[in-house]
């Protein structure tokens, strides 16, 4: 929500914010592996706030990310049907993509 | 949270995204911050008798308050995207994202049905039936001065 209110405001903030949200998404599934203390409770939890999170940045942002979000989610559905884990990193690309763009456009 | 608390929220988030004209918008952000809720239809009318008694987890809802109908809903509003101005669609996926998030973070639900029937809650919210409801009062009545601010501003 933060990275969505401060995209009009400084767009050098919001790129830290996404930074920060992506670490500590990493952070948090490494503390649970590495603590033990992963469990499907969670992995559900994980997996829903990453796609909201993903629609809230996306909508703002519509074309082409939002149709991109709309197959994560059905890959997510999949992902627990099947029980392999297939998601598009869709937030680590727009990051790469906010990193990558001033070098493109010079 | 409440029908009120949704509206109210994403009408003060949404008028700061778009820099204070969000009131142009406001049939679109009441239909699709409210359009969720209407899932809730089925078991009001199942538990009519005691709706007071009876709380709005989990199995209030039906599969299009979950991830099913977030995926659903998302793929029609990319349809809408050729039908319609980028601003109203992006705005009614806002406020459809924002009232998913908000019932995921204050409540117990099931995100995976009808796939899988695991519960899922954040616990953000306080505990206890009496702490909740100060909690949903106190924060709609934020909302609402937050609310009126903007419309204020709009005035002035």
């Amino acid at each position: 929500m933060l990275f969505v209110i401060f995209l009009n405001i400084s767009a050098g903030v919001s790129l830290i914010l996404l930074f920060i949200t992506i670490l500590l998404d990493w952070f948090d599934g490494l503390t649970a592996k590495k603590f033990n203390r992963g469990s499907e409770e969670g992995y559900f939890a994980d997996l829903v706030s990453d796609r909201l999170s993903e629609g809230i940045i996306f909508s703002v942002m519509f074309f082409p990310f939002f149709f991109l979000f709309t197959a994560n989610c059905f890959l997510t559905i999949w992902s627990v049907v099947r029980k392999r884990h297939v998601i598009l990193p869709l937030r680590h690309i727009l990051l790469a993509l906010y990193v990558i763009m001033p070098f493109l456009v010079i | 949270m409440n029908l009120i608390f949704h509206f109210l929220f994403n009408y003060v988030f949404v008028d700061f995204i778009v820099g204070g004209t969000a009131w142009s918008y406001l049939p679109v952000i009441f239909i699709f911050s409210v359009l969720i809720d209407l899932t809730h239809l089925p078991y009001l009318l199942r538990v009519r008798k005691n709706v007071i008694k009876r709380r709005f987890g989990s199995e209030s809802r039906t599969r299009f308050h979950e991830m099913y109908g977030l995926a659903i809903i998302s793929f029609l509003l990319c349809a809408a995207f050729f039908l319609f101005d980028i601003m109203t669609v992006s705005i009614a996926a806002l406020c459809l994202l924002l009232h998913f998030s908000l019932d995921f973070m204050s409540g117990k639900s099931m995100p995976f049905y009808p796939y899988s029937k695991r519960e899922v809650s954040l616990g953000m919210l306080p505990y206890g039936y009496r702490n909740k409801v100060v909690f949903e009062i106190g924060s709609t009545a934020i909302m609402g001065v937050l609310f009126w601010l903007r419309i204020q501003s709009l005035v002035l």
